[in-house]
């Protein structure tokens, strides 16, 4: 067996230039961190951090047919979106497991963007050319588009000089604009950290261009380089999903929490099954759990115990720097009905060590809603 | 990546005094660089006896869980306690503060088989290579 070439973003010089230490992820060479985990997550909960995330996958969809298709195949209403708007949707199977879960982004009346995880690029396109799509063209444009985030408090301080409208936007909306006067980007006002911040796409092309420019305008903000590291831990302490994580193929959006998200009615994939889960109720419930010692980290794949009884497993678990002690998220029978409060064990290496389920997510940043 | 000359080196890491019968043990400069900020470290008790090549501890970085592996067998007579609160001081200075354990050496002849500081310095700079 030949082993896959690690891909490279648009970015990997400008990685190592600045001294990351990098790593693979979905197949390919990313920055796992700059200066270090713990001083970006903080950057970025403080300040504001600037991600390469150009591994993630872009597919146009566009056309007459374009809504029809999102409808059947993405558990959330795409019907409810206006143009330059975006949202955060599933991919679901037949049986009510998860295929992905991404961003859906309406650019114009039949155009749509979506943004789906680099692992699942290929499982992603196969489920949505599998689906009828009449008068529809899908194309995937990953490789020619490359993904920068800036998050934080300061982040819109440190865009709006290069994009004046970016101040007026709202959450989970989504403009148009040439930056520095002559980069076409797509702008949505999202990201998977817990704070404000943006998602910048634009040509592979200008991807290191825009990265230097970005990383000058925060400079006097305190923005700092971000990698997979930070990101990890800042998406875990705001509870949002990863998927080979808290999903997959075995686990539905139902079961992740994530029922704000699917809407029942307009005939998607996997439907039916959900609608069952609705019903007669879920297997397994994902829960914030807290380690009562406050030391030892309970890491994906850990046993959850209830007395003598096995009752699931950790799914991610790490260091929570914005609480200062080690923080996780886990699946448990639905039926225990495991409230906040409740206790539990999470078997590390053998030693079974108390625990507490708490309320998600985690972290909630000052004034937010979601 | 700094290797002190007058310690002994372990292909896991670790590095062991030798100039007296109680060895303190610790991680390399090395070690500490590749696992990132470290955020939590579990040790033995004082009395515990540790086994040469065996996991004695265990290190948390954000990142990921490692084990420590004994350099030499022996009894454990003194556990670095600061590292409890402050995990990160085995980052910031590996070979002196941030040491884990002194143990009660049970066999010198364990010491044969580690590594100088050159010796350890050349099998990193290949491991960097491959």
């Amino acid at each position: 067996m030949v082993a896959e070439a690690v891909k490279r973003t648009p970015l990997y010089e400008t990685h190592r230039r600045l001294g990351a230490r990098m790593t693979e992820f979905a197949g390919f060479a990313m920055p796992l961190q700059y200066r270090g985990i713990l001083e970006e997550h903080r950057a970025v909960r403080t300040a504001a951090g600037l991600f390469d995330l150009s591994h993630m996958g872009e597919f146009m969809v566009q056309g007459p047919g374009a809504l029809s298709l999102l409808e059947a195949t993405l558990t959330n209403s795409a019907a409810r979106l206006a143009e330059g708007q975006a949202q955060y949707t599933i991919m679901c199977a037949d049986d009510g497991g998860t295929i992905d879960d991404l961003i859906v982004c309406r650019l114009g009346a039949d155009q749509y963007m979506l943004c789906v995880n680099a692992a699942n690029i290929a499982a992603d396109w196969e489920a949505l050319a599998a689906a009828p799509h009449p008068e529809v063209i899908l194309q995937d444009i990953s490789d020619g588009t490359a993904l920068v985030a800036v998050q934080g408090p300061h982040a819109v301080r440190i865009l709006a000089p290069m994009a004046a409208s970016v101040e007026r936007m709202r959450r989970f909306h989504v403009i148009r604009a040439k930056l520095a006067g002559s980069i076409e980007s797509t702008i949505a006002r999202t990201g998977y950290t817990g704070e404000d911040g943006f998602e910048i796409f634009v040509a592979a092309r200008d991807a290191a261009k825009i990265f230097e420019l970005l990383l000058e305008a925060g400079a006097d903000c305190g923005l700092q380089p971000c990698g997979l590291g930070s990101r990890d831990t800042l998406r875990l302490e705001a509870a949002l999903p990863l998927y080979g994580h808290e999903l997959d193929r075995a686990t539905s959006p139902l079961e992740a929490g994530l029922g704000a998200f699917v809407k029942f009615g307009h005939g998607f994939r996997g439907e039916a099954a959900l609608a069952v889960q609705r019903d007669r109720g879920v297997r397994k419930s994902l829960v914030g759990i807290r380690t009562d010692d406050g030391k030892a980290i309970a890491r994906q794949g850990y046993p959850l115990w209830s007395g003598n009884r096995p009752i699931g497993a950790v799914t991610s678990g790490t260091y929570a720097p914005t609480f200062a002690r080690p923080l996780a998220l886990g699946y448990v029978e639905a039926a225990a009905g495991f409230a906040p409060g409740s206790a539990l064990e999470v078997e590390i290496r053998g030693r079974r060590v108390s625990a507490t389920v708490v309320a998600l997510p985690f972290y909630r940043r000052a004034g937010s809603r979601n | 990546m700094e290797a002190p000359a007058g310690l002994k080196y372990s292909k896991e890491h670790e590095w062991v005094t030798t100039d007296e019968a109680v060895a303190t043990i610790g991680i390399t400069d090395h070690a500490q660089e590749q696992l990132g900020e470290i955020v939590f470290v579990e040790l033995p008790a004082v009395g515990d006896s540790v086994s040469k090549d065996d996991p004695f501890g265990v290190i948390e970085s954000v990142k990921a869980v490692s084990d420590i592996y004994a350099p030499v067998s022996g009894s454990v007579v003194a556990v670095n306690e600061e590292l409890a609160e402050s995990p990160e001081t085995v980052n910031e200075d590996p070979y002196g503060d941030g040491w884990l354990i002194k143990v009660r050496v049970s066999d010198p002849t364990d010491f044969e088989d580690l590594m100088d500081s050159e010796e350890y310095e050349s099998m990193v700079a290949e491991e960097k290579e491959s």
